[in-house]
């Protein structure tokens, strides 16, 4: 057993109740509940981690005494943390950080790391107030002031922000963090000097969403629509399920529509009211809940991005036979959610090319009842 | 999606169901997912994700795949669950004219019974289904554990404001006690399954123990992915809270 203790003390009001599966207002209306459970939660962390743990709750505070079975505790303690932040596994990493926090209010390498959990976690007040204790203490800590820079960011401090991030990249030119960081407050107001910053950010950071999304919104800034979109593909692909992907997708979509009427100086498309008048048709011999189920479908198959752009016929529906390109997809789309729901954005507007296939539909019926 | 698992159970919905499973995300819902499941007027399972869940996204729809697998396991007789409106309309006339709600105006206890007692159904309804996709989940996707447990603590947390003061004391005490009881088990199996007794304690304290055991034993008894057992599993909570005569099964094809 090793004699050198891991001890720290915690006033209950500094512990966050939400890290516990118990609603914080019944713990607060019940102190004996409230103190078992803080101390069976640190039981828990320090239980996993071996040893000997003696937690108790006294006097409006948490005192931890932890016995590592072997080596020394700040040691165990602090890669054990960084090996739940490389895993993403932030509600384990956090006690533990903080416990080291409480313990060693100085250590640089504490600072960082919990820091910049704090502020992936939106915690910006405590997160800026350790990464400006850390840059205090290790002025020519660049990825520190990097960190910074990004809790400021958040906070929605941008002056302050860019000056972090100019600090860094003072210290260490090839910090691709910072490039990226900087030339996203840069890309706002002068996205042609943002433009060299977000390039040598992607090239040493070909797979950070963040960097593609600033990237490729800063290309269609500049009017470079064919050189966004790949990039833009490529950080959705990365992760589709998330807030930068839902980004990305939305400039995609305006691309798309911008780029299609492009193609015709912004008049009608004839492909496209063709597609609407085979969907009018199509809808009259199904009836509406065939049609219904079509636009459902095509709906639900838009989201993940339907390439409008592409005229290969790419595509298959469960509820239709045949194969579609993209345009004729969201034709029928169109088409579908008119007769539906005409009040609700169909997400692209192709109300000329609809109406032109709608006279030509009437026209066809009056014929066909001559 | 990212996770090796989610993928897994995807496929295995569509297998099982014959339906392809379509992710989506969703703006302005308390829930953590809306589920869709296949009908001749939409051909695919929609999962809709909130947007504020988006962290958890993995698992949510791992959790999801795990329901449709266990409710769709014979799809040509997919069982629904009908509560029988003038079971309940007795049942939330009855509380909303005892204490507390009788303190309230007629209106509003009347209000406030429906709704707890619609909540009770549900939570009838859904909580023996959402335990044991935990457990499949937590065996199937052992990558999402961590999400896992930000998706179940959150809910535990909600389900645990049942314990705060102010709504203690305005819930009906059988619906409270109804409600509590089957929140133990939920509690009780998320215990049993991380090994630490931390979300069990509320419902100690409060007397739940016993409960939380006999609720959760009916679930362990019959924890085979078919629908059958879920709704055997369901009744049987029934019985023991006296709930059993509010609703009926009844089923749908799945395939027309």
């Amino acid at each position: 057993m090793n004699d050198q203790p891991f001890s720290f003390t915690l006033r209950l009001e500094d512990f966050d109740l939400g890290r516990l599966p118990i609603s914080a207002d019944a713990l607060r209306a019940n102190p004996d509940l409230l103190a078992e459970a803080i101390s069976q939660y640190y039981s828990d962390i320090f239980r996993k981690l071996g040893g000997t743990a003696n937690v108790a709750v006294t006097q409006g505070a948490v005192h931890v005494t932890w016995h590592p079975e072997t080596g020394a505790a700040r040691d165990l303690l602090f890669h054990r943390a960084l090996a739940l932040l490389k895993n993403g596994n932030y509600r384990e990493a956090d006690p533990l950080l903080q416990s080291l926090h409480a313990r060693f209010p100085d250590d640089n390498e504490v600072l960082f790391n919990y820091g910049m959990m704090l502020s992936d976690q939106g915690r910006l007040d405590q997160a800026c107030r350790l990464l400006s204790h850390l840059v205090e203490l290790v002025p020519d800590h660049s990825h520190g002031w990097t960190a910074l820079g990004v809790a400021l960011s958040r906070s929605g401090n941008k002056p302050h922000a860019a000056e972090a991030f100019q600090a860094a990249l003072k210290l260490d030119p090839s910090n691709a963090h910072a490039m990226r960081n900087a030339a996203a407050i840069l890309a706002e107001s002068a996205p042609a000097e943002a433009l060299p910053l977000f390039q040598k950010a992607a090239a040493v950071l070909p797979n950070d969403q963040q960097t593609l999304l600033g990237y490729g919104t800063c290309l269609l800034r500049l009017g470079r629509s064919d050189d966004a979109d790949p990039v833009l593909t490529k950080c959705i692909e990365i992760n589709p399920l998330s807030d930068l992907a839902e980004h990305a997708r939305t400039a995609r979509t305006r691309l798309a529509h911008a780029s299609m009427r492009s193609n015709v100086a912004g008049g009608l498309r004839p492909d496209v009211v063709m597609y609407c008048l085979g969907a009018l048709q199509k809808f009259q011999a199904l009836g509406s809940a065939k049609a219904r189920a079509v636009t459902f479908e095509i709906a639900m198959l838009g989201h993940n991005g339907l390439d409008i752009n592409d005229p290969a016929q790419k595509y298959t529906l469960k509820s239709l036979p045949g194969k579609f390109s993209g345009l004729h997809l969201v034709s029928i789309m169109y088409v579908g959610m008119k007769a539906i729901a005409p009040d609700r954005d169909a997400g692209i507007d192709l109300s000329g090319e609809y109406s032109e296939a709608n006279k030509l539909f009437d026209m066809e019926r009056r014929h066909g009842s001559q | 999606m990212n996770s090796a698992g989610t993928n897994q159970l995807i496929a295995q919905v569509e297998q099982t169901t014959g339906f392809k499973v379509v992710v989506d995300t969703v703006d302005d819902i308390s829930e953590h997912a809306q589920m869709i499941s296949a009908r001749p007027e939409l051909p695919v399972h929609t999962i809709r994700v909130s947007k504020a869940k988006l962290a958890q996204a993995d698992y949510i729809v791992a959790a999801q795949c795990a329901m449709l697998i266990r409710l769709w396991s014979n799809p040509a007789r997919i069982p629904e669950f009908n509560p029988t409106p003038e079971k309940l309309r007795y049942l939330a006339d009855r509380a909303a004219t005892s204490k507390p709600l009788s303190q309230l105006p007629a209106k509003l206890a009347q209000q406030t019974s429906v709704q707890l007692t619609q909540g009770l159904l549900n939570q009838l309804r859904s909580m023996p289904s959402e335990i044991l996709a935990i457990r499949n989940c937590w065996t199937q996707c052992p990558d999402l554990r961590e999400m896992q447990a930000d998706t179940v603590e959150t809910e535990l947390r909600l389900l645990s404001e049942t314990f705060a003061p102010q709504i203690r004391s305005f819930a009906p005490d059988q619906i409270w006690k109804n409600n509590v009881s089957m929140s133990s088990a939920y509690a009780l199996n998320w215990s049993e399954l991380c090994g630490s007794p931390l979300a069990m304690l509320p419902y100690q304290s409060a007397g739940f123990g016993d409960t939380a055991i006999k609720l959760l034993g009916e679930i362990s008894a019959r924890s085979d992915k078919t629908s059958e057992l879920y709704m055997q599993a369901v009744d049987a909570w029934a019985n023991h809270l006296g709930l059993r005569t509010l609703y009926k099964w009844e089923y749908r094809n799945g395939n027309q």
